[in-house]
């Protein structure tokens, strides 16, 4: 590569830069800072991620392209993953600086390892290589364990931690060792090669199936799910809930990215020439999806901690978001990037929700919930909203989402697709009894016993309604966000 | 002869080995090492292909970042181990279990 090879090439990556430099301007200003004003960090890095979003709708022009010989794709697709990375740390900061667990610690750190894990998930969109996908995954999987055992006197993180790492660093062995067979079987760590590969020799389905593993570990499909629950309890409320939403898209965003030779009728990312021997995973979807929804919805039921039980119902979201992968086309994947905006605005609000208990109460236990109505009616009535969402009852912007899902199913005109939207309409109404559960400890129980009220500050509210707001709203007039939608896909 | 194929059965051997460990291993220190078993199986896949289907130095690049990964992760496993030490007083993953399945 010459110079100005170089140069066109490190402007395609410039939000990432702008996200690069944050870091390091948070690591040091942080040297001159102590623990009361170690927040400010915080700041910076709000400052930052604005200049990113700038820089990336700069971006919006340029056609796609494939910068640092074949490593990364810069295009539409990729953008909107970005944004919704860009949305989401945004908000995670401003819950961080709201939430008192973390703020206990000197947290300087704790931002600049949220950007470096931010800046791992953009990298994780965007690679058309092995290198670069393994490379970015293992930015945000080292950064992810830091943040969940981030407060260090605190067993219970220090054990997520811990779980989280030795799950983690399997997982991503096992995907490293199929890499290691793709690479035999294509000679090259292309991804849109390794497609190829696989569709045309059998054996490179076993290949296929180790790195689905990492894949499936990212997105807490089941059988690999068995980390949810434990690391989301465990890690900070702030950190369960960027897991729980940005940790999720990155690893659904990488496996389009990989899968997208396979959908027939999406132009994207398409450097595959003449090798268009269809190589049918649908099936394997079929199951992942049937299997993940109905373990998150039926353990979440027995669930009596409210974060043990959010993390069982994203576990429940991930499957309901891989019957659209069952499907496998442009259609499909529309439905499935909406609901990755969807569930942002609605599984934020809930941990936020889940957050503010915890600095208040100091307990997530849904019996500390009781009669939260009469004490925090503003955060009781916010939960609700959240939780309508998350079943997917109208007016919310959960019911548009889940609606795109099981409208891809049915035009498939099957049975085969007919019997898993009825399953998953079954698991929507089993993912009703326990969402209802937790707003009748709220509004219809009274409290076991008095307890002080609870002094309530402005900032909660803001936080709240920022995110209540889109999730009604996006619920009636939701034409903006298709647009959105589908200018990833051209 | 060494052909490729010695090359892939150790390979497989030392990878399978990694799973075991993993999976018997009580002590957080010996669930590590099985992990580097399972990436150094990778590493010598990554290396043998490479080498004999002369496709240049691809592998053996992959490699590197593979050892430099490791280590990274390493650091990483042993901050998170002095963290549990320090609040559980041992590292056995059995006893660090307070939060109910």
């Amino acid at each position: 590569m010459d110079t100005q090879t170089v140069f066109r090439n490190l402007q395609l990556v410039l939000p990432e830069i702008v996200l690069t430099l944050t870091i390091l301007a948070i690591i040091g200003y942080d040297l001159f800072l102590r623990r009361e004003t170690s927040h400010r960090t915080g700041l910076v890095a709000l400052v930052g991620l604005a200049i990113m979003a700038v820089f990336l709708i700069r971006q919006g022009t340029t056609p796609p392209t494939e910068a640092f010989m074949q490593l990364v794709r810069v295009d539409a697709f990729g953008r909107f993953f970005k944004f919704l990375f860009i949305a989401t740390t945004a908000l995670i900061v401003l819950f961080s600086l709201h939430s008192r667990e973390v703020r206990t610690y000197k947290s300087g750190e704790y931002y600049a390892i949220l950007l470096t894990a931010t800046l791992g998930m953009c990298f994780l969109v965007s690679a058309i290589n092995f290198l670069m996908f393994y490379l970015a995954i293992e930015t945000v999987s080292l950064s992810s364990y830091v943040l969940a055992g981030y407060l260090k006197r605190d067993r219970m993180s220090s054990e997520a931690a811990l779980k989280y790492l030795l799950y983690g660093a399997v997982a991503s062995g096992v995907m490293l060792f199929g890499i290691s067979y793709l690479f035999g079987i294509t000679g090259s760590f292309s991804m849109a090669a390794a497609i190829g590969g696989i569709s045309t020799q059998k054996v490179a389905l076993v290949a296929l199936l180790f790195v689905l593993v990492g894949f499936a570990f990212k997105m807490s499909l089941a059988p690999f799910h068995f980390w949810v629950p434990d690391v989301y309890q465990g890690a900070p409320t702030p950190i369960t809930a960027y897991l729980a939403v940005a940790s999720k898209a990155a690893g659904f965003g990488a496996l389009f990215r990989f899968l997208l030779p396979l959908f027939p009728d999406v132009e994207i990312g398409q450097t595959l020439q003449g090798v268009i021997a269809r190589l049918d995973v649908r099936p394997l979807f079929w199951v992942l999806a049937v299997v993940t929804m109905s373990v998150g919805n039926l353990v979440a039921i027995r669930q009596r901690d409210l974060k043990r039980l959010l993390a069982y119902s994203s576990i429940a979201h991930a499957g309901y978001i891989t019957m659209g992968l069952a499907v496998m086309n442009a259609k499909a994947l529309e439905a499935m990037l909406f609901y990755f905006v969807a569930y942002l605005f609605m599984n934020l609000g809930a941990f936020l929700v889940a957050m503010i208990l915890i600095n208040k109460l100091g307990s997530s236990l849904l019996d500390d919930c009781k009669g939260l109505v009469s004490r925090l009616p503003f955060l009781a009535v916010a939960m609700a909203v959240f939780l309508f969402s998350l079943t997917g009852m109208p007016p919310t912007v959960g019911f548009i989402a889940k609606f795109n899902i099981f409208y891809v199913l049915i035009a498939q005109g099957t049975w085969w697709y007919y019997s898993l939207a009825l399953i998953g309409v079954g698991n929507t109404v089993v993912s009703l009894y326990y969402y209802m559960r937790i707003v009748n400890a709220m509004v219809l129980q009274k409290a076991d016993v008095e307890r002080p009220p609870v002094s309530w500050s402005p900032a909660d509210g803001l936080l709240l309604l920022v995110l209540v707001v889109p999730t009604i709203v996006l619920g009636i007039y939701w034409s903006p966000l298709i647009r959105f939608v589908t200018v990833a896909l051209q | 002869m060494i052909t490729l194929h010695h090359y892939l059965v150790v390979a497989a051997l030392l990878f399978t080995i990694g799973i075991v460990c993993v999976i018997s291993r009580r002590n957080a220190i010996g669930i590590l090492i099985g992990i580097e078993l399972i990436l150094n199986a990778a590493n010598l896949n990554l290396i043998a292909f490479s080498r004999y289907f002369e496709v240049g130095l691809e592998g053996q690049v992959f490699a590197i970042f593979v050892i430099i990964l490791a280590a990274c992760e390493a650091a990483i496993a042993l901050a998170i181990l002095i963290s549990l030490f320090a609040s559980f007083g041992t590292i056995d993953v059995d006893a660090a279990q307070r939060m109910k399945r």
